[in-house]
């Protein structure tokens, strides 16, 4: 870097020092405060206080979702999932049903199984394994 | 509590150097002016209510501005609003007018190198603010910033590399 640029760059921050000197605060009311500088204490207050509201929608969020949520067991056993019929002996189609802990999570499978296969190929990123099932299911 | 006459000594010296320390203040505090008010003002109570001492190893103007640093750094650090304030999107109205001038500066050239300053990393921030801006050594101004020699010397030239093309990128030319 040359010295020419450190020049100018020694300048722009001497005209800096001159305009933040024309408007330092003033000396005198700065130092005859003899208390404490103001404590952060005022200035954390409203975040403090948003941060309690935040905290209760949460905790009445989380209370009403557990409510909501069936038994994971019953879940389980339901009657409704008809993965049982894809099976087909591959011992495969068991595993997908005994990782799916409820209902709504066996349903896209029901879909996917219900369509054409390009349907399979287009929405699922595990398209070539569950293209393998569906090929095997749909030729019995 | 440090008596009279030594306070109102303390105080003169202060006094005098007062300008100096508040842009010492703003270089702390990437330039927020009022955070830098704050940071001033902790470090003037703490000094004049005998709370900081020098041991006279250096000079006063050192002393205080490591005083001043110290303070803006546990500031930063305690400072929960300041937090939020650094990575809160801006607001709708700064969107609209992205170059609306800092009220606090007058001047728009000034306004650009504060800027370009206040982008800068920290250490290289104060390096170059204690050199040109100050215009102390890099020796003093190691010690000021708690480094060796070495270390300042090389914020020193990165810096130097780092508010050229900050200025490029704001069109100003130095």
């Amino acid at each position: 870097m040359s010295e020419a640029n450190d020049d100018h760059l020694r300048q722009a921050l001497q005209d800096l020092r001159a305009d933040d000197a024309s408007r330092a605060p003033d000396f005198r009311a700065m130092a005859d405060r003899r208390e404490p500088p103001r404590s952060l204490a005022p200035r954390v207050a409203p975040f403090v206080g948003s941060l309690a509201v935040a905290a209760a929608m949460l905790a009445v969020w989380v209370s009403q979702r557990e409510a909501a949520a069936p038994p994971p067991m019953a879940a389980a056993t339901s009657p409704a999932a008809p993965a049982a019929d894809l099976s087909g002996g591959s011992g495969l189609v068991p595993h997908v049903r005994a990782v799916a802990p409820s209902r709504d999570d066996v349903a896209p499978l029901d879909f996917l199984l219900g369509e054409a296969r390009g349907a399979l190929a287009s929405s699922s990123p595990h398209a070539s394994s569950l293209d393998f099932l569906v090929t095997k299911d749909l030729a019995r | 509590m440090v008596d009279e006459e030594a306070r109102a000594t303390l105080e003169r010296e202060l006094a005098a150097m007062h300008a100096a320390s508040f842009g010492w203040a703003l270089a702390c505090c990437r330039r927020d002016r009022e955070q830098a008010e704050d940071v001033l003002q902790q470090a003037y109570w703490k000094v004049l209510s005998g709370r900081a001492r020098s041991d006279g190893r250096s000079s006063l103007k050192t002393w205080f501005f490591g005083v001043v640093r110290l303070t803006a750094r546990e500031q930063h650090r305690t400072s929960v609003l300041g937090w939020l304030r650094r990575r809160e999107a801006p607001d709708a109205e700064e969107l609209a007018a992205p170059s609306r001038p800092d009220p606090a500066v007058a001047s728009e050239t000034a306004r650009a190198v504060g800027a370009a300053l206040a982008e800068l990393p920290e250490r290289q921030r104060e390096v170059l603010h204690l050199t040109f801006y100050e215009g102390l050594t890099i020796a003093e101004a190691a010690t000021i910033m708690g480094v060796a020699l070495g270390t300042a010397r090389q914020h020193y030239e990165r810096g130097k590399a780092s508010m050229y093309a900050a200025l490029d990128r704001r069109g100003v030319r130095a």
